[in-house]
């Protein structure tokens, strides 16, 4: 199972890994509606910076949580897709599981995919605080 | 709005009636001017009745993004916050790094006007197509890192935010708008905030931005953009050191002013050097959408005060610093830390202190006239207590609040002291050592700014040229060029460091053309800068301005620095018919009408 891994002590805010993705799944740069965000500890200006994306490796808690298969697990590519027209907006998983985001615009749920195998954040991470682990 | 990149639409904030509203955005507007500086040099142009009191209800500030501002084209996640400046008169636009910008951007707004003035302190929240006001009653009086705290706190930490401090509330006119640690500070935006009675803003979006072309044709265009700087040589001392790694060469080049401009090279600089700086960061961190990555977080201390902030910048160790006869870091930094969260220019304190400290040498300063304190020149001490005293606008530093050319003014006797053109201080490049900067310092439309044309680049670093530094030949057509090739840098918006960065101007035609769609050459590159000097030199001499405000302090072409071999001096005026020309601007330094036809003003 492959997953992208977040080495915080490397990640200097630049948004970079976000913004492509963004454009990547929605032909916009809106770094809040990606599949990986970054942000700080709230309680610091100067704070711990911390990442959330799907690590691929626990639960499924988003799976689980949807009451309309609207979210299913690809085994074959270890990851989870979306199906759209099946989604009711019920916002399950996005409090079953952190690491799913949500576009405001197209009301999409929006969990990495990998790019099908050439994740578009960490070739684009300018400091190496993304990598790509446990890739067969 | 057909273009990519825009958000098509202005925010429009009335302070006095508190009516939010929105403005469309011009097509032509976009096509001529770009964004950013472009916006605001036609908006304050068009807008503005002359001869306003900058601190009057009369005067506007315009937040303005560029097309490029959070669209993955490299570094340009800069805004512009424009005033007719409280310090100079003149038109005006400063600009910050950071967050802010593309988030105003995702918001949905290309940028925010704001008119009148406030009965009570208000704060501005804008929550995507949402915008309102605040009572502000429990920020006031408190610094911009505490504010944006506490706006972090009540509004939600997503949110992006800007804060005046004291020293805009009192309305220093110097006094800046200040995100988390990037300064929009030239030219005094934050005392216009403060007379407005506008303490912050914050901005949230959730909507983002569209560019022209489909993102499987943009990434890869964009990516190539961010490769020439990622191996360009300059690159990693921008990441390790910052700015900061010029100061020790130009310095050993005898381009670094020295006690207020007396000498252009300070005897040891060892102290300040950034490898001394490099000692206190902890981690770095850059701007959105940026690869250079100069910034980083530091940790330090000065006489039992522990203190963490973002590594000071060059201009800033250097006017708190050489600029005062002084090498001590940590209180440097400490100054630099105070303005930051007094909400103060860094750079016009430093001047405003130098200036100070050349009287007190000169006799025409006591401590019967300073409040006690010793402004000798060299003395750290002095700095913690100017600045708290200029933010509060407490005894001395409520003439020091004036900045350099108006305390003197107010004083009564030492402008020729002030080293200053139309009011802003000059920066940390010597004149006499680059004549380009002198030329650039003295026709600037908001004054001595090292950045509307940094000739250093083809005088010395032989990034952009091969120019003699200290002849003024063929000084008039480079600085208008680059004035002019600058300005889109600053409409796009994109970062200065870009210029070092191999981003060529044929690059800048292509970061405009990319996220917008319009098909933008080199050539549309200088025009479009042309036109964008050129209006601000409209609304300057609208204002009054003229060829007797192009100059530089005497001090240049009357003397040469003592640590120069060469002597050299250093008199703009025998070139500024010759730069008037190349502008197209008459000998009294009025655009010609031919030109204004040309360029469709």
């Amino acid at each position: 199972m492959s997953y992208i891994a977040f080495h915080k002590e490397h990640c200097v805010y630049c948004e970079l890994c976000s913004s492509v993705c963004s454009l990547s799944k929605l032909e916009r740069v809106q770094p809040r509606g990606a599949c990986i965000t970054v942000d700080r500890d709230p309680a610091d200006a100067f704070g711990e910076l911390r990442c959330s994306v799907c690590d691929m490796t626990h639960d499924r808690a988003c799976v689980a949580a949807c009451p309309e298969q609207a979210l299913v697990w690809d085994e074959k590519a270890g990851v989870v897709r979306f199906v759209a027209e099946l989604c009711t907006m019920c916002a399950s998983c996005l409090e079953a599981c952190p690491n799913v985001h949500l576009d405001a615009v197209t009301e999409r749920i929006m969990i990495c995919d990998l790019c099908e195998g050439d994740p578009l954040c960490v070739k684009w991470c300018p400091e190496g605080a993304l990598t790509w682990e446990g890739r067969s | 709005m057909r273009y990519g990149g825009y958000t098509g639409k202005f925010l429009t904030v009335d302070l006095t009636t508190g009516a939010i509203g929105e403005l469309p955005l011009d097509e032509s507007l976009a096509e001529k001017y770009v964004g950013g500086r472009g916006f605001i040099a036609k908006l304050l142009y068009s807008r503005l009745p002359r001869h306003i009191d900058p601190l009057g209800p009369e005067n506007e500030i315009i937040f303005a993004t560029g097309p490029a501002t959070g669209t993955m084209i490299p570094t340009a996640s800069r805004i512009a916050v424009g005033v007719k400046s409280p310090l100079t008169g003149t038109i005006s636009a400063s600009y910050m790094g950071g967050h802010f910008g593309p988030e105003l951007k995702y918001a949905g707004w290309d940028g925010i006007i704001v008119t009148g003035v406030s009965a009570k302190p208000v704060y501005l929240v804008v929550d995507g197509s949402q915008a309102e006001l605040r009572d502000a009653g429990h920020l006031w009086g408190k610094d911009t890192e505490d504010t944006q705290a506490i706006l972090r706190r009540e509004l939600g930490a997503d949110f992006r935010t800007g804060a005046i401090g004291p020293a805009g509330e009192n309305q220093v006119l110097y006094a800046n708008f200040m995100h988390l640690q990037h300064a929009a500070g030239r030219g005094g935006p934050g005392a216009v905030f403060g007379a407005k009675r506008l303490k912050a803003v914050a901005v949230r979006g959730h909507g983002g931005v569209t560019v022209a072309s489909p993102a499987a044709e943009y990434i890869p265009a964009c990516k190539e953009l961010y490769d020439i700087i990622m191996e360009n040589p300059v690159r990693p001392a921008f990441r390790w050191a910052g700015t900061t790694g010029m100061l020790p060469v130009v310095n050993e080049a005898v381009g670094l002013p020295y006690m207020n401009h007396q000498d252009d090279k300070a005897p040891d600089v060892s102290a300040i050097h950034n490898e001394e700086i490099a000692k206190f960061v902890q981690r770095y961190e850059s701007c959105n959408g940026c690869n250079v990555i100069c910034g980083s977080v530091v940790e330090f201390e000065r006489q039992g005060r522990a203190y963490r902030t973002e590594r000071i910048e060059h201009e800033s160790v250097w006017a708190l610093g050489p600029n005062c006869g002084l090498v001590d870091l940590p209180a440097i930094m400490e100054a630099g830390l105070l303005c930051d969260r007094l909400g103060i220019d860094t750079m016009t304190a430093g001047g405003a202190i130098s200036w100070a400290m050349e009287m007190t040498q000169r006799g025409e300063l006591t401590k019967g006239d300073t409040d006690g304190l010793d402004f000798s020149f060299g003395n750290a001490d002095v700095l913690r207590e100017a600045v708290l005293k200029i933010g509060a606008r407490d005894g001395f530093g409520d003439l020091l609040a004036l900045g350099s050319r108006g305390a003197a003014r107010a004083l009564g006797r030492g402008e020729q002291y002030a080293m200053q053109v139309k009011g802003l201080e000059l920066s940390a490049y010597a004149p006499r050592g680059f004549t380009g900067m002198g030329l650039s310092f003295a026709t600037t439309g908001r004054g001595a700014d090292h950045n509307k044309a940094f000739t250093v680049a083809a005088e010395f670093l032989g990034v952009l040229g091969d120019y003699d530094r200290y002849s003024l030949e063929g000084k008039p057509a480079l600085v208008k060029r680059m004035q002019d090739s600058t300005a889109i840098i600053d409409s796009l918006i994109m970062c200065m460091f870009t210029v070092d960065l191999g981003i060529s101007v044929e690059l800048y035609a292509r970061c405009a053309s990319l996220p917008t769609g319009m098909d933008i050459t080199a050539e549309d590159v200088y025009t479009i800068g042309e036109r964008i000097n050129t209006v601000e030199r409209l609304f300057n001499i609208e204002e009054g301005f003229s060829r007797a405000d192009d100059v530089l302090p005497s001090r240049f072409a009357n003397e040469a620095a003592p640590s120069d071999p060469g002597a050299h001096t250093l008199d703009v005026t025998a070139v500024m018919d010759e730069y008037y020309t190349e502008r197209g601007w008459d000998e009294a330094g009025v655009p010609r009408p031919e030109l204004v036809e040309r360029l469709g003003v």
